[in-house]
């Protein structure tokens, strides 16, 4: 079904259906993926940048949380962290998986937290979605201090569900408007020493 | 601000040329114009009517300046279109273009405004010149940076300019450092033919990088420590507007206009290499100095930005409407406080 699906029918697509997509999406990547444990023991590279830049025993909010390793990672180096995700599926097994953080399923652009967590964090998301410049205006208000956002360089790692290739121009447009605080470097995805090809975006408030 | 119609002409569109005016980020220099005005840029065989521009503006390349006669005569004397035409050649470079003294001024004086890039270059123009530095994209460019992992410490980085072809005196600086502190020394835009140390260049340097793309070359420039660029030419040096931006200490040139602009705690007079070495020193050992500097360099990249290049470029050609030609020995520089164009008579060019 999904090698039909194309950006333009996916930016169409009701709260119900979008979130159906990414149901059988998650269960597909479930099913592809090593277990749990054995994931933890790999911590991707992306991760460990994540980490570099919060502070010691924050609260933590992971927007579009996925299978939760990175809250799991995180709760590990003592944050208390919050994950969101759109897929029921995807935070039900999260609350297996990981117990020693929360999670709720919650649309990005519903999202209304205000500065309620040191850092926000946002690993490979925003070029899924409808509208990323208000989900990182939504981002930018709940953090307190950080948010740190990652997302592919242009077309790489390309995927059905992506909605928009970042460029560093549009990058700096994400962020017009809400501070000139941030910096944006190009990092590997999964392993240090790999090519580098994701975005790293760091802004701060104070 | 009024819309301009801004249009670049040329002889032709290089492959050089295309890969600059697609590299993302884009460097800082003369097509910026283009962008800041979301201009076209069009070798001159392809435009069909001049008329239909505001603003055409053309280099005074040995190969481009040759139509600006060709232009003048398209446009004729009474045209609303303006002529603009550049020069950020070197100075010291200007014999090498083969060009008699006074055809160069006759060329100039067939525009309806000339300017240059740094002040004692456009000191060397026709009377009434304005100096004006490129635009940089630091809106752009001040929020790029490497992962913290890549940075380097204590590495120290110069820039090779191959129509100079002297790094006698950086070499001799590198040298000066090394007896005193261990550090890696590395030369960009290495190009073995043009340098007059070569058979010591292999021992001088821990690393030679030649040919980079600018958004690699900006990349890699970050990992260092410390920038020098102790060019012994007048410029308004892209590199150190590069550094100031990005946050990169750099101690250099006071020929260097950027140099002086951006990192007045650090630029020397280029063979002052005791100087040069104490500041470097400095910088390596002593964090609230380098914070000092940094600091200062990153607010003062800021006259480089669009927004400023902008406002300096329309209060250029509002005053070369009006005629700007009448001063006697002098040229217009930009007083920052006022946000005017003034003469050169009236201010101190090593403090602009």
């Amino acid at each position: 079904m999904q090698s039909k699906l194309t950006p333009e029918i996916i930016k169409k697509m009701s709260k119900q259906e979008w979130q159906v997509l990414y149901d059988d999406d998650y269960m597909r990547y479930e099913r592809l993926m090593p277990d749990f444990q054995t994931r933890l023991k790999h911590i991707p590279y992306r991760f460990k940048w994540f980490a570099r830049y919060i502070p010691e025993r924050s609260r933590v909010l992971d927007v579009g949380c996925g299978d939760g390793l990175l809250c799991a990672y995180l709760a590990s180096l003592g944050h208390k962290c919050l994950g969101i995700d759109c897929s029921q599926k995807a935070i039900e097994v999260c609350r297996e998986n990981v117990p020693n953080a929360d999670f709720i399923q919650l649309f990005v652009e519903d999202m209304d937290f205000k500065e309620e967590f040191d850092a926000v964090c946002c690993s490979e998301v925003i070029e899924h979605l409808k509208d990323p410049k208000l989900a990182v205006k939504k981002m930018w208000k709940a953090t307190k201090h950080v948010l740190l956002i990652t997302t592919p360089i242009g077309y790489a790692l390309n995927c059905p569900l992506h909605l928009n290739h970042f460029g560093l121009y549009e990058i700096v447009d994400l962020f017009e408007g809400l501070t000139d605080n941030f910096m944006i470097c190009r990092i590997p995805k999964a392993v240090e020493g790999g090519t580098k090809n994701l975005f790293a975006i760091r802004a701060y408030k104070r | 601000m009024p819309k301009i119609k801004f249009l670049h002409c040329c002889t032709k569109i290089t492959d050089p040329v295309k890969d600059c005016l697609e590299e993302v980020p884009r460097r800082g220099g003369m097509y910026n114009w283009l962008f800041l005005f979301k201009g076209e840029i069009l070798p001159y065989q392809y435009v069909d009517d001049f008329e239909k521009y505001d603003v055409i503006q053309v280099n005074m390349s040995a190969v481009d300046m040759n139509l600006i006669p060709e232009i003048r005569r398209k446009l004729g004397k009474s045209s609303s279109t303006m002529l603009v035409i550049n020069n950020d050649y070197v100075a010291e470079s200007w014999a090498g273009l083969g060009t008699h003294p006074l055809y160069y001024e006759q060329i100039q004086r067939l525009g309806d405004m000339v300017f240059g890039t740094e002040p004692y270059q456009t000191s060397c123009l026709i009377d009434g010149a304005f100096c004006m530095p490129h635009p940089h994209y630091v809106e752009v460019l001040k929020h790029v940076s490497i992962d913290e992992k890549d940075k380097e410490s204590d590495s120290v980085a110069v820039m090779f300019h191959w129509w100079e072809g002297k790094t006698y005196l950086p070499a001799l600086l590198i040298q000066k450092i090394k007896q005193q502190k261990r550090i890696f020394a590395r030369i960009y835009g290495y190009r073995e033919e043009y340098d007059d140390m070569k058979r010591w260049s292999k021992a001088l340097w821990d690393e030679r990088v030649t040919h980079l793309r600018y958004p690699d070359f900006i990349e890699h420039l970050l990992q260092n420590t410390i920038f020098i660029e102790p060019v012994q030419y007048h410029t308004y040096g892209r590199t150190t507007v590069d550094t100031a931006i990005l946050g990169i200490p750099t101690v250099g040139s006071n020929r260097v206009f950027s140099m002086r602009k951006c990192f007045p705690y650090t630029s020397f007079d280029p063979v002052d290499i005791k100087g040069m070495t104490r500041a470097v020193l400095r910088l390596l050992e002593d964090e609230d100095f380098r914070e000092k500097v940094v600091r200062k360099a990153k607010e003062q990249a800021e006259y480089f930005n669009y927004k400023n290049s902008k406002k300096r470029f329309l209060a250029a050609l509002e005053m070369a409407q009006k005629g700007a030609h009448h001063l006697k020995n002098a040229f217009w520089v930009w007083d920052e406080k006022n946000e005017m164009f003034v003469s050169s008579k009236e201010v101190d060019l090593n403090a602009i």
